[in-house]
């Protein structure tokens, strides 16, 4: 039995299982978020991260409104429904923001913004007591997002064992191509299979094995097969608190290239004065090689990969970031198959109903190509912001970035090809902001 | 004679609800109302009227306009200056006794419907209303039940009434608990906000002795008292989290105030009186990533100024060490009731069977500890995942359940603004839990309670004013009178 049937048998067992939940009155629950974020900035042209020697420097505007809606049949059946709605401050056409049209941030606003994010029913299976999501869903990888942090359509099934927790899942993010008159033939998949044990209260560690099958001829993943096998931990060690995290990759790239890459990492947060110190650092392989990347990690795509522990704004996208979020690497944690070296520390904390940040990261490449100099960068950010209500804040943000030679050395062969540009200024962005989450 | 007692109550407890079926409902004259200060009183004067006709009929009551028969007669006026009116009513009996009065505000045309809505909640408990009355249900302690007692609980309402007189305290605190039981007219209250824990005494007036703060960024969960070590004396628990780490306090209170008896317990911490008897203290430690409680609940252990986690205690699946209770049936088997995360009452027995829901919403809290999810920031609605603390559940010794309510239009998610409380008593029936008696609809958001069973008060922390942002908002510690089965 391959795997395609076994998914199909999976998602009729599922379905199965929720239409034997007993009918309850339903219950109604909302969310949402408001976000709006102001930008001077001297590094985005309004799509993506892009470095000048000779940079204008403008202010745009944005906000984004996200609303979750829950019919919950009971305490085991609910429906997850999650919209999201981006406008730029005076418009942008051609569905940058994830529409088709303008984005009614022009004069008259009136137009279609809605975009789904999840639809999805959330239930616990009466047969197996596991908890299925089936539907679109949001899913995270265990390495930090590193990999893959996306809204994608699938079934995802997670079931306790007393101190353990299996988890057992299936996505497909392609089903574009028609192969013989049908659908459902050339397809991109992700399959997940993940273990998470309780060895203490202190202590938890964590195992899995993804595997992406790309049927399509779409360069989305950019690689044709991949498994990923990997270990994390999250372990509470006096005032700190600490999770690394590594994992491999093997598979094809193409038909003929293989594919073998991997990750380290980790995170720490420690108690110290008021606050907590933030330490991470990060290894993602690279490849000389720039045709065949061979030894170079690989993630689904770069839009979906995220490294928010940095807590930067300019070498890694913030996780504050909203409809604008990029990097000065355009979000290609990669960078173009060289792979990363990162090191970020920074501290947090708060003072009544203040609250405040400050971090330092570096990086460079892990691998240089011919004699491109590996240094990418130095950011020095620091955001202070005030909660007026428990969850309503305003804050502003700054952040510089000190470039390295391979991003802006006036010599091309030095330069990171496809990153860096000649004599480029070093980028800044000031961010304003006003939260509201319920 | 017993054997007729016996019969009697027998065919009480197995004819309830024919009983409830057949009673008839009460006769009650609304009288047309005097109106001053308003145009068109001629007509406001009938609107009124049959407003309050129709809001205030019930199962148990009709309004009538003859005064034929009628168990109770309800008179009212209307004042009106410029856009501000108050509605008086006035209930007397068939007697012409005057059973009590009361009134409602408001400030524009659009107040008046809802605030007769509200005038007729709070006219109901006044009026001479025959309700069927459920034998007790608890096997341990219960009240025996007699026709006498019946007719006595018949005869009053409300149970539980107001005895002191509201102190306001600057600040909005989150958790209260009785303290010593100190001799005469004094009670003790330990209360707490977000930052320190409080020491009040409370005669005719109250008045704060002392205040131990909590670290600068911790932030009090929850407070409780419980006599662990069996001296006799209970102990302050504070339960506090501080940057997502448990740093638990337990506290002795005494004359001087608060002595601390062991800091950074990594425990949620609460005091509960299992079915209704003495208060244990009952722990859990915290969670990991997705989990926020790790392990099960256990008794807390105190050797020395030591704490540990000991005998397990058994929860149904869907509970949490802060809102449940056991207390026993008829048959003397013991049964769970909860709130759980959507804020729905339940009663489960041994084998986490559900027995029963409620439909409504009971307990509700604004007080949570946030876990960070910083990872899915990016695709989610918040960097953190809202845990809300829910109300506590008590079981008196006669088996009552009491059970919080906080209500409000402002609670949507995590954006928890109540603007309405009550508290209501329940029995557990075998099938499924009815009403005994609830306190009047309260202006404010009820933060917490507690009982203290040796006077039979109930004291409610309610919060009249929100923390705003200019504001830091406002409390009342209000204590009622619980009145047992023999007062009625």
């Amino acid at each position: 039995m391959n795997f395609k049937k076994t998914a199909a048998i999976a998602a009729a067992v599922g379905a199965f299982g929720a239409i034997s939940v007993p009918a309850m009155a339903l219950e109604n629950e909302f969310h949402g978020l408001y976000k709006f974020m102001g930008y001077q900035g001297n590094f985005f042209n309004g799509v993506t991260g892009k470095l000048s020697a000779d940079p204008a420097p403008g202010f745009m505007a944005e906000q984004r409104a996200r609303l979750q809606y829950i019919a919950k049949a009971n305490a085991d059946f609910k429906l997850v429904t999650h919209f999201e709605l981006d406008t730029r401050f005076g418009g942008k056409t051609g569905g940058y923001l994830g529409t088709t049209g303008d984005d009614a941030g022009n004069l008259d606003a009136d137009k279609l913004t809605l975009e789904t994010k999840n639809i999805y029913v959330d239930f616990n299976c009466p047969l197996t007591g596991a908890n299925v999501k089936l539907g679109m869903q949001p899913w995270a990888d265990s390495y930090q997002s590193l990999f893959l942090l996306a809204d994608m359509t699938g079934a995802h099934a997670t079931k306790n064992f007393g101190p353990a927790k299996a988890s057992l899942g299936w996505f497909r993010f392609d089903d574009n191509t028609v192969d013989g008159g049908q659908v459902g033939r050339k397809t991109a998949d992700l399959f997940v299979l993940g273990g998470k044990y309780t060895v203490s209260k202190d202590v938890t560690i964590g195992a899995s094995y993804y595997y992406v099958n790309n049927d399509t001829t779409l360069t989305v993943p950019a690689f044709d097969r991949l498994h990923m096998f990997g270990l994390d931990a999250d372990i509470k060690f006096g005032p700190a608190n600490i999770k690394p995290f590594v994992a491999f990759q093997s598979g094809d790239r193409t038909a003929t290239t293989d594919l073998n890459g991997y990750l380290l990492g980790a995170v720490s947060k420690t108690k110290a004065g008021p606050g907590s110190v933030n330490l991470s650092a990060i290894y993602l392989s690279g490849d000389s090689n720039g045709t065949t990347k061979k030894d170079s990690f690989t993630a689904i795509t770069s839009s979906t990969s995220y490294f928010v522990p940095a807590k930067m704004w300019l070498l890694v996208r913030s996780g504050n970031a909203i409809n604008s979020s990029t990097s000065i690497l355009g979000n290609d944690l990669t960078v173009g198959g060289r792979g990363l070296i990162g090191v970020f520390a920074g501290y947090e904390g708060t003072m009544g109903k203040m609250f405040y940040n400050a971090n330092l990261g570096y990086a460079e490449t892990a691998e240089s190509r011919n004699s491109e100099k590996s240094s990418i960068g130095t950011e020095l950010n620091a955001q202070v912001g005030y909660k007026m209500l428990d969850n309503v804040s305003v804050s502003a943000a700054l952040a510089y970035a000190f470039l390295g030679d391979g991003m802006n050395s006036a010599t091309t062969a030095d330069r990171i090809s496809g990153f860096g540009v000649a004599n480029a200024d070093d980028p800044y962005a000031i961010n304003l902001q006003l939260s509201y989450t319920f | 004679m017993k054997r007729i007692h016996l019969i009697l109550v027998s065919l009480l407890f197995f004819h309830v609800p024919v009983g409830n079926a057949q009673t008839a409902a009460q006769k009650i004259q609304v009288s047309e109302f005097t109106v001053t200060g308003a145009e068109q009183a001629g007509d406001l004067k009938t609107v009124l009227k049959n407003l309050l006709s129709s809001r205030i009929a019930s199962n148990d009551i009709i309004a009538v306009d003859s005064e034929v028969g009628v168990a109770a007669k309800i008179t009212g006026s209307y004042a009106s200056f410029g856009k501000t009116f108050s509605i008086d009513a006035s209930v007397k009996n068939a007697a012409g006794e005057t059973l009590g009065q009361r009134y409602v505000q408001g400030e524009s045309p659009n107040d008046l419907i809802p605030a007769i809505g509200k005038l007729a909640d709070q006219l109901r408990p006044l009026l001479p209303v025959k309700r069927p009355v459920i034998p007790a249900f608890a096997a341990a302690g219960s009240v025996p039940v007699t026709p006498e007692s019946v007719e006595a609980a018949v005869r009053v309402a409300p149970v539980a009434q107001p005895v002191t007189q509201q102190t306001r305290i600057e600040g909005t605190l989150i958790g209260i608990a009785p303290g010593r039981a100190l001799p005469g007219k004094e009670r003790e209250f330990v209360v707490a906000d977000a930052r320190s824990v409080y020491l009040y005494r409370q005669t005719d007036t109250l008045k704060k002795v002392a205040e131990y703060p909590v670290t600068a960024a911790g932030k009090i969960l929850a407070i409780d008292t419980a006599d662990v070590d069996n001296d006799g004396i209970p102990e302050a628990y504070v339960t506090v989290v501080d940057r997502e780490e448990l740093v638990s306090l337990a506290l002795e209170v005494n004359e001087r105030g608060f002595t601390p008896i062991a800091e950074k317990l990594p425990f949620f911490l609460r005091a509960v009186a299992l079915f209704g008897q003495k208060r244990v203290l009952i722990g859990q430690y915290a969670g990991r990533g997705a989990d926020d409680f790790y392990g099960d609940v256990r008794k807390v252990v105190k050797k020395g100024t030591a704490y540990s986690l000991g005998e397990p205690v058994k929860l149904p699946h869907h509970a949490d060490i802060f809102s449940f209770n056991y207390f026993f049936d008829t048959e003397g088997k013991r049964r769970t009731v909860y709130i759980d995360r959507d804020r729905m009452l339940h009663i489960a027995d041994d084998a986490d069977k559900e027995l029963w829901k409620g439909a409504d919403h009971a307990g509700g809290s604004e007080t949570y500890f946030l876990r960070d999810e910083q990872q899915i920031q990016n695709i989610s609605l918040d960097r953190y995942r809202w845990r809300f603390i829910e109300q506590r559940i008590e079981v008196l010794p006669d088996g009552i359940i009491i059970v919080p309510q906080n209500s409000g239009s402002l609670s949507v998610g995590n954006q928890r603004s109540f603007s309405k409380s009550s508290v209501t008593a329940y029995a557990w029936n075998g099938a499924s839990l009815e009403e005994r008696w609830h306190t009047m609809e309260s202006p404010g958001y009820l933060a917490d309670y507690c009982i203290d069973t040796e006077r039979r008060e109930l004291i409610m922390l309610e919060q009249p004013q929100k923390e705003g942002v200019f504001s830091k908002g406002a409390s009342v510690i209000v204590t009622k009178k619980i009145r047992s089965e023999e007062q009625r």
